[in-house]
């Protein structure tokens, strides 16, 4: 049977082909995929407890070539090799001979027949030439030693001073001497078995010296079963009846090669097969695996028992039925290729007339049926081609899928053949496949809007996947202007919103969305609302962002059951961002943290993942810096399970953000680059957050100027875009950052435009902070604790305490200093720029740290100095450093300070 | 491995090699000391990119790679399964979106690194302690070659 279906090419005499063939037929191949095993040798080697090792395992599996490799790898010590045979069986030191002495050797020959004085001389003379290195004996196949050769053996291993690697075939009998041996520990085990089929991938790339097909590794792999020798004997045939040969630098293998070895040890099986049996083997060749119940259709049961008994067939029952197939790969292949042509078809179309009479039951029969239908000819029906195709496609065999859907075309189905084709190409992300396919009908009139519908959001989900945002709009445009029924109408509207509510233009979503209407169609509705409720977020229309994701799940769980819960989760993140960024943390974090836990007990990965999303933004927008970490972190695990590009970078960009909170410079600068290394998202929200968090990193290593700048630089950007969310928080971290100046009139305009408590608390915090008024500055207060929002709580209160210092006001400013210290334990320690007094983070010494914590308890400098060692002024010195870094006046605000700062 | 295997090896090679953060990343997965870490993922990265090239004909072996190889005598299986891990672990932080891509990636770098692992244990395995340094540590590179060229 010819395995590759191309043209055979014309058989060159490159260097590298003969070199392989020379190399494959006689050279040693290289010792592969037993580099532990010959470790573990070297252990038992360098082990006084351990005599020595039988290697067991199958003929041909590489017992003696692992010994063999061991006496090489141990080059310098001293080495032997024996080997029983059945020629050497019965013959007295058969196998010892070539190891002794000339003399002892010619008295052997001669006859001397004292077989206890021999014993003894060749006791002696062996153990003359041990030293003081134990020598490594190889005794290929055990089994087979001459019984005194054995026995002359055994002391050396007994008393340690020889270490025996030895070979017995499995299912042969050891010697007593050896079962002796291993039962009383002297001797161990080591099963050798067969290659896996990666170790075939690595060996095969070795001995051919060159990259492989893919299929011709698998066919060999499959074929030898890993058996060194039976792969080594298959490479060779196929080498020397240049059937194996390399095209465009790879190896491929265009037909089995014919081997003696393979042929006798299957022919053997076979060649005294009934009529009957004959049959059955040739069904299964070609089907793979049969129900025992069709085969007893053809034959009776016994016949199947026989070939069960003589190895040639194995059954096996499932909970349903009992299959029957080939007990080796080996024996189908070489059934196959004695196969006709003729009577491969004839048993194609037997086994598809066969399916067709008792009907396609299982969702396999299908794909089956179609498969030997197109093999062995008949009546195939175009709906049974189609089918089979979306089934191969829903178990992701795309060359499957492909063949089938080209069959169907051929036959005349053009749309919903390219359909299958379009489908395929997009689950393996292949744009340009995608785009020669839809090209096959895409300008024919006939083709129906639904198909073309289909088409685009294909077409353009793998453009915007891609990067291409003007390319998936333009894919719109040519759509647009095609279509003429209202539905695909819509759809396409509706695909344009999703694009551009998703990438940053909210406005032009919501102004297409306007004219959009569903006609009807609940999946429609679904999308629209869920572009609806992402563009409201983004300019800050919270309320109908939160109504939208709900009316979205609302049409979610309208539509059919298997995909009425793919996709809900969606509209809870949305409802869950519009909550948040307005401003009702508590609200929005116990909607997610009940999602989550349903989430996690349905084990939906891609829902899980975002929810810890939001959750970590919760906590980072509420200040808690550690549990935005975890929450992130989590997040990231999830997105590289769950291989979410898009989220991983919104995670990594979350970790370095909860780092940012607590003023882990270091670990935030980490995350940041892990970041950049998972590659653009093209959500893109992305940018402008992760510009914001590069801002952050800045201030963190105390460059405000440069982080202010990339501030403002990223709020022009969001403001062009008309993401007015991002660029109220964005203006606002100016504020944050001592530059209020330069935020509070836009702002002030954002007020009117972006919803909720936190638009008002950020807005008036930057009234408060451009016109230092004390005043405000409590009113944010208690409105930033009002949301728990603790970190934008304790800077307000951190920036009024400043305020009324410079006044006098040492009450309040002491009062208002200890609040913020509250906010901040209550978030488990924050280190942002504000709450440092508008500086980096300085970190304290292990010194500085004592000192400080030794005063805060109350300690006065001298008891500091007597405690710690160190002279008074010394102490005085340290202290005036910590004052300086965290930016405190004095003792009575250290405490605070440094609980603010978590310092602990 | 299939021709495509092999340039995806060697294209995310190239990519990875582009980072400067690439030794550091393959030190910290790495379980020895902080200094010993860096020399092992040095000489990492030197024996992938010396191995690379060697994917199309793994017989020809360079004068650059039997150096690099030499730097290694005694390594043990298991310091191998951690510099394997250590590797892997550093591709894995380039991964790409598609499921399928990033499965294609996984799939040719875990047999290239199978038959490097092979070439090294090949040169660089001890099992019998008979070489001079015999405890698996790197010797230092005085070859002063730059090699960190990449797969061409």
């Amino acid at each position: 049977m010819t395995l590759y279906q191309g043209e055979r090419p014309q058989i060159s005499s490159g260097w590298r082909e003969a070199a392989a063939i020379l190399r494959a037929m006689t050279l040693a191949w290289p010792f592969t995929a037993r580099g532990a095993k010959l470790e573990q040798l070297g252990r038992w080697y360098s082990d006084q407890a351990v005599g020595g090792v039988v290697l067991t395992g199958p003929a041909g599996v590489g017992k003696t070539r692992l010994g063999e490799e061991a006496l090489r790898s141990a080059a310098g010590l001293p080495t032997a090799r024996v080997a029983g045979h059945p020629a050497t069986r019965d013959i007295p030191l058969g196998a010892l001979v070539h190891l002794l002495p000339a003399d002892i050797a010619r008295d052997l020959a001669g006859g001397d027949d004292d077989r206890a004085r021999l014993f003894h001389r060749v006791r002696l003379a062996l153990r003359d030439q041990v030293g003081e290195q134990r020598p490594i004996v190889l005794v290929d196949d055990i089994d087979q030693l001459d019984d005194t050769s054995l026995s002359i053996l055994l002391p050396f291993m007994l008393d340690r001073s020889i270490f025996v690697i030895a070979t017995i075939r499995s299912g042969q009998v050891a010697p007593d001497v050896v079962v002796s041996l291993l039962k009383d520990g002297h001797l161990v085990t080591e099963e050798v078995t067969a290659l896996s089929p990666d170790d075939v991938v690595t060996l095969l790339h070795r001995v051919l010296d060159g990259p492989i097909e893919t299929e011709c590794v698998d066919r060999l792999s499959a074929l030898s079963a890993g058996n060194l020798q039976v792969l080594r004997e298959l490479v060779t045939r196929a080498l020397s009846q240049q059937v194996l040969r390399q095209v465009d630098g790879s190896w491929r293998l265009f037909e089995l090669p014919a081997t003696g070895v393979l042929e006798d040890l299957v022919g053997s099986q076979l060649a005294d097969l009934s009529e009957p049996d004959r049959n059955v083997v040739e069904l299964l060749a070609i089907a793979g695996s049969l129900g025992l119940a069709d085969l007893e259709t053809i034959v009776e049961a016994t016949h199947v028992e026989d070939l069960e008994r003589r190895g040639i067939v194995t059954v096996e029952a499932d909970e349903r039925r009992v299959r029957v197939r080939l007990a080796h790969p080996v024996y189908g292949e070489i059934t196959r290729n004695q196969l006709s042509v003729l009577r491969h078809r004839a048993i194609f179309r037997w086994l598809a007339d066969r399916l067709a009479d008792v009907g396609t039951r299982r969702r396999d029969d299908v794909t089956r049926f179609a498969q030997w239908r197109l093999e062995g000819g008949g009546a195939l029906e175009i709906e049974v081609l189609l089918q089979a195709a979306r089934l191969a496609l829903a178990g992701r065999d795309v060359r499957l899928a492909r063949r089938f859907a080209n069959a169907a075309i051929d036959r005349g189905a053009m749309h919903a053949g390219v359909r299958v084709l379009v489908d395929a190409a997009a689950l393996t992300a292949d744009l340009p496949a995608i785009e020669a396919s839809v090209a096959r009908v895409w300008n024919d009139p006939s083709l129906s809007d639904a198909d073309r519908l289909h088409f685009t959001r294909r077409l353009t989900a793998a453009t915007f996947a891609s990067g291409d945002l003007a390319g998936s709009l333009t894919v719109l445009d040519g759509a647009a202007s095609l279509v003429t029924e209202p539905h695909a109408q819509a759809g396409i509207a509706t695909l344009r919103a999703v694009i551009l509510a998703h990438n940053g233009r909210p406005h032009e979503a919501l102004e297409v969305l306007d004219d959009v209407d569903d006609a009807g169609d609940t999946a429609l509705r679904v999308e629209i609302e869920t572009a609806r409720s992402v563009a409201c977020v983004s300019v800050g229309r919270f309320g109908e962002a939160v109504s939208a994701a709900r009316a979205g799940a609302e049409a979610q769980a309208r539509l059919p059951a298997w995909i009425a819960r793919r996709g809900m989760a969606a509209h809870l993140v949305n409802e869950a961002h519009g909550t948040a960024y307005a401003g009702y943390y508590a609200s929005a974090r116990a909607l997610v943290t009940d999602a989550l836990d349903r989430a996690r007990g349905a084990r939906a990965l891609a829902a899980e993942m975002w929810f810890e999303i939001v959750l970590g933004e919760i906590d980072r927008d509420t200040g808690r810096g550690r549990p935005a970490i975890d929450h992130f972190t989590k997040a990231v695990e999830l997105a590289s399970a769950a291989g979410q590009q898009g989220a991983l970078v919104w995670a990594w960009v979350g970790v370095a953000q909860g780092n940012l909170l607590v003023g882990d410079c270091a670990a935030a600068a980490e995350a940041i680059d892990h970041a950049d290394r998972a590659g653009d998202s093209p959500l893109a929200t992305s940018w402008s957050t992760r510009e914001r968090t590069r801002a952050w990193l800045h201030a963190c290593r105390g460059d405000l100027a440069l982080a202010r700048q990339t501030i403002t630089k990223a709020a022009e950007v969001v403001r062009g875009e008309g993401i007015s969310v991002f660029e109220a928080t964005l203006l606002h971290d100016l504020v944050r950052l001592g530059d209020p100046a330069s935020a509070v009139a836009r702002l002030v305009e954002l007020e009117q435009v972006v919803e909720g408590p936190l638009m008002k608390a950020m807005a008036d915090r930057a009234r408060a902070a451009a016109t230092n008024d004390t005043q405000l500055y409590a009113s944010v207060v208690d409105q930033c604790e009002a949301m728990d929002s603790l970190v934008l709580a304790a800077e307000a209160a951190v920036e009024a305490a400043h305020l009324h210092r410079r006044r006098g006001e040492q009450r309040a400013a002491a009062l208002l200093t200890q609040r913020a210290g509250q906010f901040v334990e209550m978030a488990g320690g924050a280190r942002t720029p504000a709450l440092l007094g508008g500086r980096g983070i300085e970190p304290l010494t292990a010194r500085e740290r004592e000192v400080a914590v030794l005063a805060a308890s109350g300690a006065a400098s001298k008891e500091i100095g007597e405690r710690l060692a160190m002279a008074t002024r010394t102490v005085d010195t340290h202290l005036g450093r910590v004052y300086r870094k965290l930016g405190v006046m004095g003792r009575d605000e250290l405490a605070t300070a440094l609980a603010s700062h978590a310092l602990n | 491995m299939t021709p495509e295997q092999i340039d995806i090896v060697q294209r995310t090679w190239r990519a990875a090699l582009s980072e400067s953060r690439l030794t550091a990343t393959i030190a910290a997965t790495l379980p020895d000391s902080p200094n010993e870490r860096t020399t092992r993922a040095m000489w990492i990265v030197d024996t992938v990119s010396a191995l690379l090239p060697l994917l199309n004909q793994p017989g020809q072996f360079s004068e650059v790679a039997e150096r690099v190889l030499a730097r290694r005598i005694g390594v043990t299986i298991e310091q191998l399964t951690s510099d394997r891990e250590a590797l892997l672990a550093a591709i894995r932080t380039r991964r790409p979106t598609d499921a399928d891509e990033r499965d294609r990636i996984e799939r040719a770098w875990a047999l290239a690194i199978q038959l490097f692992g092979e070439i090294v244990t090949a040169a660089c395995l001890d099992p019998f302690n008979r070489a001079t340094t015999g405890d698996g540590d790197i010797a230092p590179d005085h070859s002063h070659q730059h090699l960190r060229t990449g797969p061409t």
